[in-house]
């Protein structure tokens, strides 16, 4: 009997270096449960609990209870979990490795090392799961010797948990199906009751739960609302030395994250953005620095995720209020860990409703999505490759695979995927409205509760406690509000956010040319296939800001949609940028794409800019053919196919010169390819496009 | 798809043919060996899937030809079978074993320990429990009689009643589609390929409203063996009421030794088509015992209150011809099985 626990104490103490380390209250319960007693498991635990602590060990001594046979497999969702917890194991002694996208170069070697059964503990994201290929190259091989599946984030197995995640359908599906001699650990940081009861349901009615108090004694919490981001970076600017040590600043969106960290470095600060459009192992450098308090913080999407372990992270901004308790709860977790104090601040904002409110829109493909990809599978009797589908409908590339995603991890799924093509199955599909509307309206009532949280006049650590079912809630007496005082002063100086407008004002965005047409057949009517060639194609051009942004956004809207008439600002904030930017050979004339439909908007703007820098404006692009709006066509076959033949060149005399080409909103950039392909060639010199606002919106 | 019951999971773990299995699974004959040793000493089945198996395994081992190495890879394999289940019930798949609902209780009444351990189904498993008429015959022959079986599974059809065969090329396929076509309901019972078959595109849509039900005693994607089409004739005629040959090579074929196997063992009566262009293997079938069988004409009479009363011996309903048993019985005179 003690044989088991002494080995697991050798290994807790490799694990952390000290020879004196002892289980942490509920630990060695945990990892006992697990390999003498083959039960499963769920761990609800505050972050910094030593979770992994439990599944390491526990893979461990399965495998040598097996004759040093067998592997457990280990289930996460985010990137940045992996290599941190990987790091713990090795000190253990324990061989751990894993399989993702961005490590494809160590594969061959990692699935000899599993085929030769010399891994512990494979770690896998939930979407290698749902990887035809994977799965029948990797775990097929070694699926009859698994000891033990562990379920991190277990809470993404509850219907009434806070992601939509289609590939935890699967995961759910797999462990319902596991027969009862398979030991499973699930483990979480975030689950209400009905979350829990929830798992018991897919897991089994003698599911164990092991539960701990939530609360973080180091964490000192409070609210500050700043409604405007000129007056939330201002803030920063004039606070952020007044936070200890280094951190993290959450943001919700990509550009968001780009726009504070350019925002503080311009103020002198040594910051970096970090987010899920950054090459993999800058971010890995990026994590590093701030391992080694080299930053002062990150400014991060969720793509900084879950394990990411900075024992000393001195504190936790959020520059925009998260959508829920959970996600909040889970992104302060990180904070000190090894500190007495560290300091978790909630910027709230006005931008925070809509950016949430598109996220939850947009978290399921609309009904008629989908319905359109079962209808074109259905005439197709040998199913559909990817491209082909795409040609089918008219779906982005994006919306698309949110829908097969979405169909894919249906129980059971309509459709399947062999042989590179897609089919239906003979399943009767019906969307499950009755589900989709129960999980949206919970998406709003979380969005609501943090809301409410931002206005707590209770003690704020307690509010979060309690939203998490959390037995254990009580009065922190170190937040805020428990001591009634602010901790960090919310003030900002007026002439630190003038400063933060003009910078916001200034975000000049390029709009890269397009080189290839999208398809063989490219332009019928125009002519054009293939590449692109280099002299029609349009230069870089330049967007005054992105679409609905903090800086001229409101300005660019209540132009196109109340006025029908662009403010001189803009005029004038475009000529500053033009001169910002200079564009060689400068150009010596203006044009515009036309519209049949809003005739005057785009060219009285262009007129207007001409006016100011002194260039002549010269409409010489026709509009011969209605087109349907290009924000209609969901993928670029559809939106250039839309705009050949609708567009004619009328020579002048000063054509040859370079020029400026003029459209107010900028999405996928073929109207403007589309146009200065036929001005180049009809004989002008370099296009260079600029615009008012550049459409984009992403969140990792 | 609800969670499999014990007695599942341990089929599965034994018997399922996944791929990369760590042992070789139980044939039928072991796993029954394996279930009555169990019975003998009271041992419950879930009693497999206990931390403390691997005690139970030695003693297993003492006094069985079965290996305890062997039985506990199989066990232990539980990981393979989920990710092996997911797959195949996402696409639409069910498993079931002798103690599943799903299971025909008649495939255990008149087959007993040889009756598969584990059934892959498609489609509505209800059909399974309504017997009906087995139509089979050989891949090869006339034009004639392929039309014939198309015609016989459709007066099934238009009488509701239910139509069993192997799915195979030739008569097989004609008699589903003459069924299917007619609106009537169908079960297959292939020998291989039962995913590919189960998502085709024609007969996607009978599956889907619960027309058609396609089983195999074989995993999703087995391939075709001479052994397989035989292992799987046993289930057809078990299921059925009445099963009707079209068409039978002449002491060779699949049809042929079906046909005997099942005079042999009595599963259920068997007819004969004896009409025009009946081949001669038929005809020596009809000499072996099997009782002949031609198609009334009249529309209103359904084939099994034919087969039924033909093999009463009483006179049939009005407007049919009666028919008389020829040869001298080597099956029994069975009591009017309305099951």
């Amino acid at each position: 009997m003690d044989d088991l626990f002494e080995r697991a104490q050798t290994l807790l103490r490799h694990g952390l270096q000290d020879a004196t380390a002892t289980f942490r209250d509920g630990q060695w319960e945990a990892i006992e449960s697990l390999v003498r007693n083959r039960q499963r498991l769920l761990l609800v635990q505050r972050t910094g609990w030593g979770k992994s602590i439990v599944y390491f060990i526990a893979a461990r001594l399965l495998r040598e209870q097996n004759g040093n046979h067998g592997v457990s497999l280990l289930i996460s969702p985010l990137l940045s979990l992996m290599r941190n917890q990987m790091d713990m194991a090795h000190r253990m002694g324990i061989r751990a490795e894993t399989i993702h996208s961005a490590n494809t170069e160590r594969w061959i070697e990692v699935k000899n090392l599993l085929y030769q059964d010399q891994i512990d503990v494979l770690l896998i994201s939930p979407e290698r799961l749902a990887n035809q290929e994977f799965e029948a190259e990797v775990l097929q091989p070694i699926a009859s010797r698994i000891l033990l599946f562990i379920v991190d984030e277990a809470h993404c197995i509850s219907d009434w948990g806070h992601d939509f995640r289609p590939d935890y359908r699967r995961i759910t599906r797999v462990l319902k199906l596991l027969p009862r001699n398979v030991p499973v650990l699930a483990t979480t940081a975030t689950a209400n009751d009905r979350v829990v009861a929830d798992i018991k349901q897919q897991l089994g009615d003698d599911l164990r739960i092991n539960r701990g108090a939530l609360a973080r004694r180091s964490l000192r919490l409070q609210n500050v609302i700043l409604p405007s981001q000129a007056e939330r970076l201002a803030w920063l600017a004039a606070h952020l030395s007044e936070l200890p040590g280094s951190g993290v600043i959450y943001t919700l969106t990509v550009a968001d994250a780009e726009r504070v960290a350019l925002w503080l470095q311009h103020k002198g600060w040594q910051v970096y953005p970090y987010h899920a459009d950054i090459e993999n192992s800058e971010r890995e450098r990026r994590e590093r620095l701030l391992l080694h308090n080299q930053v002062k913080a990150l400014v991060a999407t969720v793509a900084l995720g879950m394990g990411f372990d900075k024992p000393d992270l001195g504190f936790v901004v959020h520059f925009q209020r998260p959508g829920s308790v959970v996600h909040y709860y889970q992104q302060i977790g990180r904070a000190g860990r090894s500190l007495e104090n560290a300091l978790v601040i909630l910027l709230g904002g006005e931008e925070d409703d809509e950016i949430v409110d598109y996220f939850i829109r947009t978290a399921l493909p609309p009904q008629a999505h989908t319905e359109a990809v079962l209808h074109a599978l259905s005439h197709s009797p040998n199913g559909l490759t990817l491209v082909e589908l795409e040609r089918k409908v008219n779906l982005s590339r994006q919306q698309l695979d949110k829908v097969l995603r979405l169909l894919l991890s249906e129980t059971p799924a309509p459709l399947f995927y062999l042989g590179r093509r897609y089919q239906l199955a003979p399943v009767a599909y019906r969307m499950d409205h009755e589900r989709i509307a129960r999980l949206t309206a919970l998406r709003r009532a979380e969005q609501e509760q943090m809301r409410q949280y931002m206005q707590s006049q209770q003690c704020l650590m307690q509010f979060l406690q309690i939203a998490l079912d959390d037995p254990y809630a009580e009065p922190c007496g170190r937040c805020a509000v428990c001591v009634g005082s602010d901790i960090i002063a919310p003030e900002v100086e007026d002439s630190l956010v003038r400063e933060a407008i003009l910078f916001l004002r200034r975000a000049d965005v390029p709009i890269p040319p397009r080189k290839m047409w999208p398809s063989k057949e490219g332009l019928m009517i125009t002519g054009g296939q293939g590449k692109i060639p280099e002299l029609l194609q349009a230069e870089e051009g330049r967007a005054l800001c992105l679409w609905g942004d903090a800086g001229w956004g409101s300005l660019v809207r209540k132009g196109k949609y109340q006025d029908g008439f662009y403010d001189d600002d803009l005029v004038k904030g475009m000529e500053e940028m033009i001169h910002r930017w200079q564009p060689q050979p400068a150009p010596r004339w203006i044009t515009c794409v036309p519209s049949l439909r809003h005739p005057s908007l785009v060219p009285d703007f262009a007129q207007r800019l001409a006016q100011r820098l002194q260039l002549p404006f010269v409409p010489c692009v026709k509009k011969v053919r209605e087109t349907k709006p290009q924000k209609e066509m969901q993928n670029s076959f559809h939106q250039v196919r839309n705009l050949d033949g609708a567009f004619a060149i009328e020579r002048w005399s000063g054509i040859a010169e370079p020029v400026f080409l003029v459209d107010d909103v900028v999405d996928s950039g073929w109207t403007l390819t589309v146009v200065a392909f036929l001005l180049r060639r009809a004989g002008s010199g370099a296009v260079f496009p600029i615009a008012l606002a550049k459409q984009v919106l992403r969140g990792e | 798809m609800p969670s499999l019951q014990p007695s599942t999971e341990v089929a599965c773990l034994l018997c399922a043919h996944t791929g990369n299995e760590p042992a070789a699974p139980l044939a039928q004959k072991e796993y029954v060996q394996l279930r009555q040793w169990l019975r003998e000493r009271h041992h419950p089945i879930e009693a497999l899937l206990e931390p403390g198996v691997s005690s139970l395994l030695c003693e297993i081992a003492e006094s069985t030809s079965l290996d305890a190495e062997r039985l506990a890879a199989l066990l232990r394999r539980g990981s393979q079978i989920a990710l092996w289940l997911e797959r195949w019930t996402n696409a639409g798949m069910w498993i079931a074993s002798w103690e599943d609902v799903e299971y025909p209780p008649i495939l255990r009444q008149k087959l007993g320990d040889a009756s598969p351990v584990l059934l892959h189904g498609f489609g509505n498993p209800q059909l399974l429990h309504t017997r009906g008429l087995a139509i089979v015959g050989s891949r090869h022959t006339s034009e004639t009689l392929l039309q014939q079986a198309y015609a016989i599974a459709s007066r099934c059809a238009s009488h509701r009643e239910n139509v069993i065969s192997g799915g195979a090329r030739g008569v097989d396929s004609f008699a589903m589609k003459g069924a299917l076509e007619e609106g009537g309901t169908c079960v297959g019972v292939l020998a291989a390929d039962l995913a590919r078959t189960a998502t085709s595109h024609t007969l996607r849509d009978y599956l889907l409203t619960d027309k058609l039900c396609l089983i195999s005693p074989y995993h999703p994607v087995a391939g075709f063996t001479a052994g397989n089409a035989m292992g799987r004739n046993k289930i057809i005629y078990a299921l059925a009421e009445f099963a009707l040959v079209i068409a039978s090579d002449m002491g060779k074929g699949g049809t042929w030794a079906g046909a005997l196997e099942n005079l042999r063992a009595g599963w259920t009566p068997i007819f004969v088509y004896t009409g025009n262009d009946a081949p001669e293997g038929n005809m020596a079938l009809r000499d072996a015992g099997a009782y002949p069988f031609t198609l009334p004409e009249d529309v209103q009479i359904s084939v099994l209150s034919h087969l039924r009363h033909s093999i009463a011996g009483t006179s049939a309903p009005p407007s049919s011809r009666p028919r008389k048993r020829k040869s001298t019985v080597s099956q029994p005179a069975l009591p009017l099985d309305t099951g």
